[in-house]
């Protein structure tokens, strides 16, 4: 029988020690150009990777045989905790996360130092002591702040449990993804700071950590839906997106590596930008970094508290250090980075790129204020004030609608110079088709100003975004192949392009999924058995109630007739759930989805007698955020599936006579 | 006539602006200050006021009937009873902070129009069986 906490507290403090000698290692070899001292660093790395992979194995072993001695599977697991949910406690505390999260930067860290090991091996040495940094922090932090392994004592006969509001299939694929997100950022940052030092500034260091920087931010936004996916179907409040500081945290790198995912076009295409790149992904990691700190600290769950658990003071040194020091090297390079060539006109694809930026950092500095803010102002003036969703909305909702306009625009706009006449002959037919969405609904009977404008901007952005399908499929037809063989022949060529293209479509019915916020109906009473009520054009008869009591849950349910027009429609059970070990309820939310509206049915309390507290809302277009989602997701693995770039036609080898000769090396 | 990206600087100067008054202005008008349960037992607040309160809520309070909820809030000195008729999320229940906005009658009973409780923290384990 082995000790799984002191073998955990090895296997921890060898990643650690592994870690540094990473540091070590590759400085000494990029300062000394020694291959022998930059492969010990490469094997260092994978050393720490594989240590991490170790100790996570160990602590879901713990975790799968319910090893209460062990104090976080106590915490998170117990007798009755299902295979998926103890799984999923790996990453559902604080401990067990930083693990799983270090792991996942140690994985994309060392796949992507062994990838570029031939190709970029002027900057590998560089990039893994950036790397190791970063798995140093985590492996400390792991070591004495927030260890997993800590043991228990007495053993408790059973543990706490997972969170009920956490046993849901999202809440266990939506962490894993976020982290493989924010961690994914590690890579384009590494080398970002890799090339900096090395003063190798063409747009090879991107170009060649592209397809990561895209997987990267893929995730994120995946994961970023399935969270709001997750408050909407669980948390039984009827919205998915409430601006919790938690939220935000996940939004700010999604924010700014959006920003760079567009501006590093402008960069790859006219040399332009080369600062603003390199400050952007510094950004988008530290931001990712931030996050982490910001769910970890205690800050936020309490502004009482500065710092409840000892990982937040840990933090903020941490991410100064990175900040300060990638900045400074920003700053030192800053000659180096010089355009090669300015911008020629206000109507061109650079001016509109340059727009883009604009509004997602600035949408980003906002998100950041308005989560700051009450923290800042209780430090400073030890006034308690919050900010909630009137703020974000009322500033976001008008930059996001002009972000969305420029998603139409933007696409149309020729590179250098655009002609005007040929602007407006794209323009034409998606302004008269946004223009007629707005009319038609306004005649329809929709009387919220702001989604009307809304729908009529999504068409406009729609009738774009397809015009460049149209386009591309015409210009494909002559071999005689039909519209459909060119469309599907030009997306195949172009993945990137396209596939960007798709994923805009994608936003643009999530825009509409958000438009249907502005016109939600609620109703909420006390019904008897028997009793019906009315909400938008349904009907609810509440036709019968049960009541169940297991071991762990008390259940209580109902059954709930809906009927439109006469027409029965659904029968919807909301239930509410109590979870005695966790005196946690929980919400079963009864919803009927069409394209058009949720019912969305919630159970709030229920008496010996049956009498129901119940709350209705009629929530219209909210499914088109999740199949925005989908779309979204197709368009990335379009993007995605293109051969990468440094592989058929080295970008970095055609921009710049010093690319050549990286290529060669 | 400007260069280019002197009329880019002019412009994006001109929407950074436009956005920074937004914030101000949002900011100025949507922003709540709460109170503690202390203060708010003080006896300085006008019960015609429409104000915020930020405690835990006290373990063992909550009340619910049809869609009636009372509970109490503290600050860990004072305590307040706080009723309420608005929707409450899953998240909240004893232990949980809560910001309830209403008002405050004469004897004390504070009447909230909303509740919001916190987000679940998944990072801040459950003490349940620690208690």
């Amino acid at each position: 029988m082995i000790d799984i906490s002191a073998a955990g507290r090895i296997l921890l403090a060898g990643a650690m020690a592994a870690s540094a000698w990473t540091i070590a290692a590759s400085l000494l070899g990029a300062s000394r150009k020694d291959r022998r001292w930059t492969q010990s660093g490469s094997r260092a790395l994978h050393a720490t990777t594989v240590l991490f992979s170790a100790a996570v194995v160990l602590l879901l072993t713990a975790l799968i045989s319910r090893d209460f001695s062990i104090a976080y599977v106590a915490n998170y697991t117990s007798r009755s905790t299902p295979f998926l949910y103890t799984v999923s406690s790996l990453w559902a505390g604080m401990e067990g996360s930083l693990l799983f999260w270090t792991l996942l930067t140690g994985l994309y860290a060392s796949t992507a130092s062994f990838v570029q090991r031939e190709r970029k091996a002027a900057l590998v040495p560089v990039a893994n002591t950036a790397f190791g940094t970063v798995l140093l922090f985590f492996s400390g932090m792991l070591v004495f702040a927030a260890n997993p392994f800590d043991p228990l004592a007495p053993i408790p006969f059973d543990g706490a449990g997972l969170n009920p509001l956490l046993q849901s299939p999202f809440m266990a694929i939506h962490p894993v993804l976020l982290y493989l997100g924010m961690t994914g950022f590690t890579v384009p940052f590494a080398f970002a700071v890799a090339s900096l030092v090395k003063g190798r500034l063409d747009s090879g260091w991107f170009t060649s950590t592209r397809r990561w920087t895209i997987l990267a931010w893929s995730f994120l936004t995946v994961g970023i839906i399935l969270g709001g996916a997750w408050a909407y179907s669980e948390l039984g409040w009827g919205g998915y997106w409430a601006w919790d500081p938690v939220e935000n945290a996940s939004l700010l790198p999604w924010l700014t590596g959006t920003a760079f995912l567009h501006s590093v076009l402008i960069q790859e295409r006219r040399g332009m930008l080369k600062v603003w790149n390199v400050a952007l992904i510094l950004t988008t990691y530290s931001l990712a970094i931030f996050g982490t700190f910001l769910t970890r600290s205690g800050l936020l769950s309490s502004v009482h508290t500065f710092s409840e658990s000892p990982v937040g003071p840990l933090f903020l040194p941490f991410l100064a250090i990175l900040m300060v020091g990638a900045f400074a090297l920003l700053g030192w390079r800053y000659d180096k980075l010089r355009s090669d060539r300015n911008l020629e006109s206000l109507l061109s694809r650079e001016a509109m790129f340059l727009f883009n930026n604009l509004l997602f950092v600035t949408i980003a500095f906002v998100v950041l204020w308005g989560t700051l803010y009450p923290i800042l102002v209780e430090a400073t003036s030890g006034a308690k004030i919050s900010v909630g969703p009137p703020f974000f909305n009322s500033v976001i909702v008008p930059v996001g609608l002009a972000l969305l306009a420029m998603t139409g625009i933007g696409p149309l706009v020729a590179w250098r110079k655009a002609s005007s006449k040929s602007l407006k002959r794209d323009l034409a037919f998606p302004l008269a088709a946004g223009a007629a969405t707005i009319l038609g609904v306004a005649i329809a009977g929709l009387r919220s100003t702001g989604a009307i404008f809304a729908l009529g901007l999504s068409t406009f952005v729609a009738a774009a975004t397809a015009g460049e399908f149209v386009r591309g499929a015409l210009s494909r037809r002559k071999g005689g192949t039909g519209f459909l063989g060119g469309l599907i022949e030009v997306i195949a060529r172009n993945r990137r392009r396209y596939g960007g293209y798709i994923v805009h479509l994608g936003v643009v019915l999530i825009f509409v999924g958000f438009s249907g916020s502005a016109m939600t109906l609620s109703w909420k009473g006390t019904v008897e058995p028997g009793d019906s009520f009315e909400i938008g054009r349904y009907s609810i008869l509440y036709r019968d109630h049960q009541r169940l009591r297991t071991e762990e849950r008390m259940i209580v349910g109902t059954t709930m007739e809906v009927t439109s027009d006469g027409k029965r429609v659904a029968t919807l059970r909301p239930q509410r759930n109590f979870h005695i070990a966790q005196s946690q309820p929980q919400s079963e939310v009864g919803i009927h989805t069409t394209l058009t509206e949720d019912l969305y049915l919630v159970l709030t309390q229920m008496d010996d007698s049956g009498t129901a507290a119940i709350q209705a809302w009629v929530n219209p277009l909210v499914a088109w955020i999740w199949i925005g989602g989908i779309v979204m997701t197709a368009g990335m693995v379009v993007i995605l599936s293109a051969k990468p770039a440094g592989l058929t036609r080295p970008a970095s080898a055609m921009s710049s006579p010093r690319g050549k000769q990286e290529a060669v090396v | 006539m400007a260069t280019p990206r002197a009329r880019f600087v002019i412009a994006a100067s001109i929407v950074c602006i436009a956005i920074l008054g937004l914030v101000a202005w949002s900011l100025s008008s949507t922003t709540t200050y709460y109170k503690t349960p202390a203060e708010l037992l003080s006896g300085r607040i006008d019960p015609a006021e429409r104000v915020r309160v930020a405690g835990v809520v006290v373990a063992g309070s909550v009340d619910r009937a049809g869609t009636t909820t009372n509970f109490a809030v503290t600050d860990g000195t004072e305590q307040v009873m706080v009723t309420t008729e608005d929707a409450i999320p899953d998240t909240f229940g004893d232990g949980v902070e809560v910001i309830a906005e209403g008002s405050i009658a004469t004897d004390g009973l504070f009447t909230a129009s909303t509740v919001l409780a916190k987000c679940p923290s998944k990072f801040k384990a459950k003490q349940a069986a620690a208690k």
